[in-house]
This record gives structure tokens, C-alpha cells and sequence, in this order.
């Protein structure tokens, strides 16, 4: 009995802010249909205010902990609502759930500008002495955190209660989370009430975020991107809308997965260990899965939620025969000729290296498009299958001595098998609650699984090999490049074929209604589990080759590692925001992942920008929601028809494009012809990464480097190399602007990509032959898109 | 994947032969036979033990106010809802337990209410798909190698549907981009497609004038001789309803009223009083709102 006391006891605490968070998320989803993931960001924004302030400016803690939650965390909601959110309103639920996980990932990046990036330690608590404790029984305490942390949760939640029940504003937002139709038809003023509850919710994701700082050692954003998860499960349980069942939901994870089963298990052993992280997860899933009511409640009182209708057919396939011919044949061609004597013969070994990189990004990414470009799902979960890959390889091959490309088709395999089981109990679920269930089986599998040293390995990482086959040895960066880019062009290819061949026409016909397919004889759960499978196959290709890539898969100590859930993130509000329907959106969201950074470290910009404006680039989202690549494309194609209708009018545009063209590449090309004679010398001979590359050969060599015998000396330089990619791969403080070639190759290759490949690689109609009548039929929303870009 | 693979390419004559190759036919004429189907919806008795027969080439009506229950019926027949109660049998076989895709490859076709289309495809890629999945020839691998486009036979195929319902001027068109009428027959054209020997069309008129209505039956008529189709009609209009039928079903609150030839359900004073009354002002021409 004293037992079940304590449980509660120390439970409680973590149970009020779960079921603070998911009050908010509940309050803005009913209000306004947007299922805000950027609560987990927000809340963090409020702690680091309050961190700032309180223990780096040493304000009274009552005043930071204040101005936190009361002033900065409201009016970051309502700012939120105010300039996005509000223009999103009639827009699917998938745009909007895109722009809220760029927020998830642009927020804390943005914090991170004002707020620093060293790691923030021993966050304090709103509490004047944290630590004191307070006897309940003679064996049950509190420490002053926690009871403040109780008191001022239960204090808000009769506040909220006594809101809902006695004021208008709180009847009409109760009526609007109950049948939100009825309400817009009552006559209320829908803004109005969505605006009130953003403000509220922000000032209960700030007070969640302010209160949980203390409980954790370091204020870091992926403890918050946890919190948020977490809270989904206890939201899940009151079935997004019951705000009681909502805090019981909180309060049965903080007691019964974080402190029951635990004790019941036994705290020390490792199964526990595994189990109370993963038990939101698992909750989450089971609720997703299992529980009816979630599903069809929202079905039929949503006036929102029927099927988006899906996209129109590619723009490039309304393309002009003889443009279409043009590309296809002659500037295609050209320009992956130019990337390729560029990156193997012009550029200096780093280029080499970070294309790679971005090679092996877009495999991962291309099962993006397959999944989200072919069947309209969205898949959380794309870095964790990727993940699934590259650690078989490396078990594969350091265990049982496998060649890494067997290896990495095994992987692959696992991978796929991975998401076939996913689909099978996901299959029912649709859109939003897919998103979120592929999300919280991701960390569930981080949880779960990545700590196993049959996984993850030993410390946290398996180194990976590169392989040696048909007499080459892929160790070597440029055959390493080579292969994977014929294994991404091979896989473009396969996608392509796909989408054009049976599965992609009836994946096609399901989203436009999957009762009608049915009826029309296709089998859509066969094709659902074909569709995961075959992009978790990809994924899992994927993350081979960017573990070999690597030299080593980590499983991401603090989040680091490319395999976490929060990167299954990044990626996805990438490809979408690019363009989840065509490999070059895939390819290109892939190089600018990649390229970015060194181009921001070039302007001297910080590194953080890169994920702010990947993060802010989702919102765009919602005016393209074909994707920025796509929308080039609508565009060009659009312009060919006019200018083929109006001669005068591409007379003068052809004029301002060259005018353009000039301006930008004359600078260029002055500028490496002045610095060209230096820097061709430089490259010559240049390996790779000069410093790690003598320290790893100095540890290597035992610091005696005569002593080593000639014959072995390619051997160990090669494996000097391997192991200094793996300091490499994520500090970039090398300079590769001083090279002439760079400069050129930069251009090239950003200019080729933005100018010609939104038509270069795919666009052909569904299954039929490519259009032959010029762009008089180009579909979509054309007036919208003359406004932007 | 056994079913309705047999069918042959385009002109293999009468479709019956095509899909009926698989199942035995030894019932007689008795193409569907639907047996106490019962289905509820919370509170709501939408059917309550219906039973119904449709025999081979014959076209049946079923009608009824609003709210009878006749889409909750097709859903039932079809598989996309699971009835709480009775059986259904099709060519013989029990179907009540299969999955809706493999009740269509059988040989079931139907057109919706509300309209179901492929949005985003043309006319012609309705069909096409349409076909492939009715072949059942569509794999992964095939696509993988580059296979999987349309093949010439099902072009073929595909024109000869088009040909048939008159959809050629049309054909290469979005969906999108067609009238509500036309998009009817797109409906139509697809269920067609699937070689059935039983369409289910589910107020096939709505949204027609007059002048479509008439050719809508006039295709009906043409597939039913060519090609022995049996029709299975939920229709508002009874001036098309008495033009196409031969029997009538009468459906009120879940519950079937009366059935026979058209003319003795016609006279019926229990059918003037449930639904023809009712419908005496739906009968106008001007009717085409959905
Ligand atoms: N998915 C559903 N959930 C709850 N009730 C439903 C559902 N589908 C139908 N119903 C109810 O079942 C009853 C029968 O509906 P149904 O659509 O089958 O009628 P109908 O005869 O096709 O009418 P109409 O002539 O308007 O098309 C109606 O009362 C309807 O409200
Ligand atoms: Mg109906």
C-alpha cells in the first residue's frame, strides 16, 4: 500500500506536465485544426528564456520563471497562430502538420542564435531551495521541485476548469473541441476562440517547459522533442478531445510506465531500463492502433477530415515535345557529364567526399518519395529504417566478416521487413495518426533497441567498412562515389519505373479514393505493404551506404546521430518542402542538406541557419504543397506556353534572364580567373583532411613514422584515412573556398540544378505516353503561384 | 489471383464467358442471391433482413425514399461494409466473407453514389488501370524491369470500353476537367471495365438531364444485349427506372416493402403510400442537385 503511495508520489510530478503539454496540444487541435508538434519546441523556448535569465543573468527566478511563461511563451503561440497557422486553416491536415514540424525543428535552432550552443548544465527550478524535502509519510517525500511543480499544475487546472465551466470564452471553446461544425454554424467567431486558446496553450507549454527543466541534468531540445511525444500518448488517451481523460492519460504514463512497472520489474535490471522509456511509445501505438473511437470520431464530426484529393499530374509531362526531347536527350545528359567531371577530375578530395554524402542522403530521401510522392503517407520513422540498414551492415561485417555489399542487400532487407511489420497494424491509419505512429515507433526503437550491442554495438557505435568487389577497393573516395551514385541512379530508375508500372498506378488511384479501387479490383492493403515495404528498402540501401560513408554508425548520443528520430524529421519537412513527387526534388533536398552548411560557413553565417530555414521552408509548403521544385517546374512550363504565345513578352524575358545570368556569373568567372593559377596547384596531390588524417597516422604508426615498413605503408595510409573520415564527417572547419575550381563548381552545380533540373530526370503522365500537346492543359492552382517565388 | 485471369484480350465476345470461366453456374439463373442482410449503425437499423435476387441478364430496379438504405445495400454486397447478419452469394459462392477486391475480380462492378473517381487521371488511365487490376497481371518486379506500363492489349481494351459508352472525345481529359454527367459515365466506363456479369449502379442519373439520361439507358440496353450483363439499379427517376427494369425492389427504413414485375409493384397502394407520393415532385426534370 505505502508502495502504491510512493509510486504516486514521485509519478505525479512528471504526470502534471505531460498532461500540461497535452492540454495544449488538445486545445489547438479542436480550435483550430492544427495538431501543433511545435509544442515540444516552444516549451524548450520557454526554458531557455528562463535559463537565460534566471541563471546566466542571475533575474530573480520568480521574475524569469514569469516573464517565461506569462509573457514570452504566449506570445509565441499567438505569433505563431497569428503569421502561419491562420492562413493555414483551410489547407489539409498534412500541410499543416509539415509546417508544425518545421517549427519543431527550426524553433530550437533559432533559440540556440541568442541562447548558445555549448551544453546548457543543471537547469534551475522555479523552486527557491529545489532540494529540500518534505515528509508524507515516514518513508514517502518530495522535494520542494516537485511540489512546486504539483501545486502550480493543479492550481492551473482549476483555473482552466473553472474557465471552462463559468465563463462564455471557456463554453465556447468547450463547444468548439466538442463539434467544432456546430459552433462555426452558431455564429461564433472562430478566430477569435483560436486565438484565445494559442495564447493558452503557449502559456501551458511555457509552464510545462519552465517546470520540466529542473527534472532533467541539461536543458537540451530532445528532451522537450520527448516531453511533446509523450504528451501525444497522454492526448491519444483522452482521445484528442476529453481534457480529464487527457490528464489521466498523463498521469497512467508518469505512474504506471514510469514508476509502477518499474518497481514491479525491478529498477536496477536492465529489462526495466529498456521498458520505461519505451512505454509512452508503446502506449501511443496501441492507442493508434487499437482504439476505434480516434479514428472515427474525427471522420465524422470533421468537416476537414475527408481525403485530400490527390496532387495533379507532374508538370514536366505537359511539357513541350521538342523541350521534353531537349532535356531528356541532350541537357540531362550534359549536366550529370559536368557534376561528374567536376566532382571526380576538377574539385579537391573534399567535394568528393560531401557529394558523396549527399549521394548517399538522396537514397534515403528517394524513399521519401516513393512513400509520401507515391502513396501520400507520411513516414516519421525514414531515419530509423535507414538506421536498421547501416547497423546490419556493420554487425554483418564486423561479426561474421560478410562483404559490406552483401551486407548491405541483407540490411536493406531487414529494413524492408521493418516496414512491412510497421504497415501492417499502421494500415488503418491515415495521415495525421500515421505521422504520429510511425514517429513514436521510431523512438520506440531508439529506445528499445539502439542500446542493444547486438545493434547498436558496444559504445554506442559500429564501425562499417566499405566494400572491396569486383576488384576495387571502395575505400578509396572516388570509386566509393562511383558506386554509390550508380546505386542511386539504379534506384531513381526503379522509382521511376514503379510509379509509371502497376504499383504506382494503383497507389495513384487509391488516393484519389481507395473504396473505388477496391471496387475496382485492386487489393490496396497488398499495395500499402508493398509501398512501405520498397521504400524501407530504399531507406535501408540508404543508410548502408551513408554508414560506409561514415566509416561508423552511431546510434547518437545526446541526438546526434543522423539515425535519430529527429533527423526521420528533418528529412521528411525537407523532401516535402522541396518536392516529394520527383527524384531531382529527393536529389536536390539531398545536396542541399549537404552543401548548405558549407555555403552558410562561406558567407560566415552560422551553422543553425541551415535547420531554420529547411524548418521555415516547410511553411512555404502550404502555397506549394507540390513542393518549391515542382512549383519551378509549374511555372516554367507555363512560361514556355505564354512565350510561345506572345513573342514579345519572351523577347523581354529572355533579356532579363541573360541580364541575370551575366550578373551573377561574371563576378564568378573574373574572380577564379584572378585565382585560378594558386589553387589548381594546391589541389594537386591533395588527399584528404590534412590534420586528423597525421593524427590518426601518428596513433597508427606510434608516433614513429620511419619505422613503418614501405610495404605496408598504403595499407595503414588508407586505414589512417577511414579513420579520420570519422572525425571528419561532421566538422567542417576545412576551407574549401580558397580552390578556383570550387567557386566555379558551386555555381555550376547550383545554378544546373535550380535552372534545369525541375525538368530534367522525371515527369512523365501516369502509365501513359508523354503528352504531345504543348502546355495548353497545365494543370493546378496557376494564379497562385504568378504571386510567389 | 486465380480469378478472371482467363479473360482474353479485347473481342473474346460475350464477357460473361470471361469471368463466369471460374465459378460454377449451377444454380440456374440465380446470378446474386442476397439472404437476411442486416446492418446497423450505431442505433440506426439501415437494413434489416433483406433478401434479394438478381438474376443472370436481367436488370432489376431497387428503389425507395431517402435514407432506405440502398447505398448502405451496395456497400454490403460489395464488402465495403461488413452487414451484422445474412449472406450473400454470387455465382454460386458465398462471397459474404471475401475482401471488396476480390468480390470486383469475381466479376461485380459498380458505380457510386457520390462520385468515387481516380482524381488526378484521365479517362483513359482509369481504364487502364482498371484492366490491369482485373487481369491481375500487375507485380512489383514486373515494374522493377520496366514492365509494368500498359500493354498494347490493354490499350485495346481500354478503346473498346471508351468506344462503347462514347467517351472518345473525352478519352485523354482529367477527370477533373469533365462535367458531372460525363463523369458518370467515366464511373460507368470503369465499372465496365472489370468485364462484370453484375453491375451495381447507384443512381447512375443524378446529375443527367433528360437527353443524357435517355442515352445512359440506351448503353445500359446495348451492354445488357451484347454482353449479357445483369444490372442491379438504385434510381430517383422511375421514367428511367420503367424504361430499364424488368422487376423492382421496394426499400423503406431498412426494410424491403414489396418486389415483383414493375407493373404490380407500380399499382402497389403500400409503395404509393411509402415512396411514390413522396416522389411525385423529385419526378421533375429539373431534378439534379447530389
Ligand atoms: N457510415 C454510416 N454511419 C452511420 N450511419 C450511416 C452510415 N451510412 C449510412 N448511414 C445511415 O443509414 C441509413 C441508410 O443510408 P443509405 O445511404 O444507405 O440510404 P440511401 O437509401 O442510399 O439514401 P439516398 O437515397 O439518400 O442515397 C441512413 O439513415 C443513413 O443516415
Ligand atoms: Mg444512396
Amino acid at each position: 500500500m505505502e508502495d502504491l503511495l510512493v509510486y504516486i508520489v514521485r509519478g505525479f510530478p512528471a504526470g502534471c506536465v505531460y498532461g500540461l503539454v497535452a492540454m495544449a496540444i488538445v486545445l489547438t487541435y479542436k480550435t483550430s485544426g492544427v495538431f501543433n508538434l511545435a509544442f515540444g519546441a516552444q516549451a524548450y523556448v520557454a526554458a531557455a528564456v528562463f535559463y537565460k535569465l534566471g541563471k546566466e543573468h542571475d533575474w530573480p527566478i520568480g521574475v524569469a520563471a514569469a516573464l517565461a511563461v506569462l509573457v514570452v511563451s504566449p506570445l509565441l503561440a499567438l505569433g505563431l497562430e497569428y503569421f502561419i497557422f491562420r492562413h493555414m486553416r483551410t489547407q489539409p491536415l498534412v500541410v499543416k502538420l509539415v509546417a508544425a514540424l518545421g517549427l519543431l525543428t527550426a524553433l530550437p535552432e533559432i533559440t540556440k542564435l541568442w541562447f548558445g550552443k555549448e551544453i546548457k548544465n543543471l537547469p534551475p527550478s522555479v523552486a527557491p531551495s529545489p532540494d529540500r524535502l518534505y515528509k508524507i509519510t515516514d518513508r514517502v517525500t518530495i522535494t520542494q521541485d516537485r511540489l512546486v511543480t504539483v501545486i502550480a499544475s493543479l492550481l492551473v487546472f482549476a483555473a482552466l476548469t473553472a474557465l471552462f465551466r463559468y465563463t462564455v470564452l471557456g463554453l465556447r471553446m468547450r463547444a468548439i473541441t466538442e463539434s467544432p461544425r456546430m459552433v462555426e454554424l452558431a455564429g461564433v467567431n472562430a478566430n477569435m476562440v483560436s486565438r484565445v486558446a494559442w495564447t493558452l496553450s503557449g502559456f501551458l507549454a511555457g509552464l510545462a517547459g519552465v517546470l520540466f527543466a529542473h527534472t532533467e541534468p541539461q536543458l537540451r531540445p530532445d528532451n522537450y522533442t520527448g516531453l511533446l511525444i509523450v504528451s501525444i500518448a497522454a492526448a491519444a488517451f483522452g482521445l484528442f478531445k476529453s481534457i480529464p481523460r487527457t490528464l489521466a492519460g498523463g498521469m497512467i504514463i508518469a505512474i504506471v510506465g514510469g514508476q509502477m512497472i518499474p518497481g514491479w520489474l525491478g529498477v536496477e535490471r536492465t529489462i526495466t531500463s529498456y521498458i520505461r522509456p519505451s512505454f509512452p511509445f508503446l502506449m501511443l501505438f496501441a492507442i493508434l492502433v487499437f482504439v476505434p473511437g480516434i479514428r472515427q470520431s474525427r471522420e465524422t464530426t470533421d468537416p476537414l477530415a475527408g481525403v485530400d484529393p490527390p496532387p495533379p499530374a507532374l508538370a514536366a509531362s505537359y511539357r513541350d515535345a521538342q523541350l521534353d526531347r531537349l532535356t531528356r536527350k541532350i541537357l540531362f545528359p550534359a549536366f550529370i557529364a559536368a557534376v561528374l567531371y567536376l566532382v571526380l577530375f576538377l574539385l579537391p578530395g573534399l567535394w568528393v567526399s560531401r557529394v558523396t554524402e549527399g549521394v548517399c542522403l538522396a537514397v534515403i530521401f528517394l524513399s521519401i518519395t516513393v512513400l509520401t510522392g507515391l502513396s501520400g503517407q507520411l513516414s516519421l520513422a525514414q531515419s530509423v529504417f535507414a538506421g536498421a540498414g547501416a547497423f546490419t551492415v556493420g554487425q554483418l561485417s564486423e561479426r561474421y566478416g560478410w562483404n559490406p555489399l552483401i551486407g548491405l542487400l541483407f540490411g536493406a532487407l531487414i529494413a524492408a521487413a521493418a516496414g512491412a511489420l510497421v504497415a501492417l497494424p499502421a494500415m488503418r491509419l491515415g495521415g495525421l495518426y500515421l505521422a504520429v505512429a510511425t514517429f513514436a515507433l521510431a523512438l520506440l526503437a531508439q529506445n528499445a533497441l539502439y542500446g542493444r550491442d547486438w545493434v547498436g554495438g558496444f559504445a554506442g557505435q559500429v564501425d562499417i567498412p566499405r566494400p572491396k568487389a569486383f576488384g576495387i577497393d571502395f575505400g578509396e573516395d572516388k570509386p566509393f562515389f562511383v558506386l554509390c551514385a550508380v546505386i542511386l541512379t539504379l534506384l531513381s530508375y526503379a522509382v521511376i519505373f514503379v510509379r509509371r508500372g502497376s504499383t504506382g498506378r494503383f497507389l495513384f488511384a487509391m488516393r484519389g479514393s481507395e473504396t473505388a479501387a477496391a471496387a475496382s479490383a485492386i487489393n490496396p492493403v497488398k499495395y500499402k505493404l508493398i509501398v512501405f515495404a520498397f521504400s524501407s528498402f530504399i531507406a535501408g540501401v540508404g543508410g548502408a551506404l551513408l554508414g560506409m560513408y561514415q566509416g561508423v554508425a552511431s546510434t547518437g548520443f545526446e541526438g546526434q546521430s543522423i539515425f535519430s528520430p529527429f533527423y526521420g524529421l528533418v528529412f521528411v519537412v525537407l523532401v516535402v518542402t522541396l518536392g516529394v513527387r520527383t527524384i531531382q526534388g529527393a536529389i536536390v533536398a539531398a545536396m542541399s542538406f549537404v552543401l548548405f552548411p558549407l555555403l552558410l560557413e562561406w558567407l560566415k553565417l552560422p551553422i543553425e541557419f541551415s535547420l531554420i530555414l529547411f524548418g521555415f521552408g516547410a511553411i512555404t509548403f502550404a502555397r506549394h504543397p507540390e513542393g518549391i521544385m515542382e512549383a519551378n517546374t509549374r511555372k516554367s512550363v507555363l512560361r514556355a506556353a505564354e512565350n510561345k504565345a506572345n513573342p514579345r513578352l519572351a523577347r523581354k524575358r529572355r533579356l532579363i534572364a541573360w541580364a541575370m545570368m551575366c550578373a551573377i556569373a561574371v563576378p564568378v568567372l573574373v574572380r577564379s580567373a584572378t585565382r585560378d593559377a594558386g589553387a589548381t596547384e594546391l589541389n594537386v596531390g591533395f588527399t584528404v583532411l590534412p590534420i586528423e588524417c597525421g593524427t590518426a597516422w601518428e596513433a597508427y604508426t606510434d608516433f614513429d613514422p620511419e619505422g613503418v615498413d614501405a610495404a605496408q605503408r598504403p595499407a595503414l595510409h588508407s586505414a589512417c584515412k577511414t579513420e579520420a573520415r570519422k572525425h571528419f564527417t561532421h566538422t567542417s572547419g576545412i576551407k574549401l573556398w580558397d580552390y578556383g575550381g570550387a567557386w566555379k563548381a558551386l555555381f555550376l552545380f547550383l545554378f544546373g540544378f535550380l535552372r534545369f533540373s525541375p525538368s530534367l530526370i522525371d515527369g512523365r503522365r501516369q502509365g501513359g505516353r508523354p503528352s504531345d500537346e504543348s502546355g495548353e492543359q497545365v494543370p493546378g492552382p496557376t494564379d497562385r503561384e504568378e504571386v510567389s517565388v | 489471383m486465380s480469378t478472371g485471369e482467363g479473360a482474353g484480350a479485347a473481342g473474346t465476345g460475350p464477357m460473361e464467358s470471361g469471368a463466369a470461366g471460374t465459378g460454377p453456374v449451377d444454380t440456374g439463373s440465380v446470378l446474386l442471391h442476397a439472404t437476411d442482410v442486416g446492418k446497423r449503425f450505431g442505433g440506426i437499423a439501415a437494413l434489416t433482413d433483406v433478401n434479394l435476387v438478381v438474376n443472370t441478364h436481367e436488370v432489376v430496379g431497387l428503389v425507395g425514399p431517402n435514407g432506405a438504405g440502398k447505398t448502405t445495400f451496395f456497400n454490403c454486397l460489395l464488402g465495403i461494409l461488413r452487414p451484422d447478419s445474412g449472406i450473400v452469394t454470387f455465382r454460386g459462392i458465398d462471397i459474404s466473407r471475401m475482401p471488396t477486391h476480390k468480390r470486383a475480380r469475381m466479376g461485380i462492378g459498380r458505380t457510386f453514389q457520390r462520385l468515387e473517381l481516380f482524381t488526378g487521371m484521365t479517362v483513359r488511365e482509369h481504364l487502364l488501370v482498371t484492366e490491369r487490376s482485373r487481369r491481375g497481371t500487375g507485380s512489383l518486379w514486373k515494374d522493377l524491369l520496366n514492365q509494368g506500363g500498359p500493354t498494347d492489349d490493354e490499350h485495346a481494351a481500354a478503346q473498346e470500353t471508351i468506344d462503347l459508352v462514347g467517351l472518345g472525345a473525352e478519352a485523354d481529359k482529367p477527370v477533373e476537367s469533365l462535367s458531372l454527367g460525363r463523369n458518370r459515365i467515366v464511373e460507368l466506363a470503369r465499372a465496365l471495365q472489370l468485364r462484370p456479369s453484375l453491375l451495381l449502379l447507384d443512381e447512375p442519373s443524378s446529375g443527367l438531364d433528360r437527353k443524357e439520361t435517355h442515352a445512359l439507358v440506351d448503353v445500359l440496353h446495348g451492354i445488357q444485349q451484347s454482353q449479357g450483363t445483369a444490372v442491379l439499379l438504385v434510381e430517383h427517376d422511375l421514367e428511367m427506372v420503367v424504361r430499364a427494369v424488368s422487376r423492382l425492389y421496394v426499400l423503406d427504413l431498412g426494410r424491403l416493402l414489396t418486389s415483383g414485375p414493375v407493373e404490380e409493384v407500380m399499382a402497389d397502394p403500400n409503395v404509393r403510400e411509402a415512396y411514390l407520393g413522396s416522389m411525385a415532385e423529385t419526378l421533375s426534370p429539373t431534378r439534379g442537385d447530389s
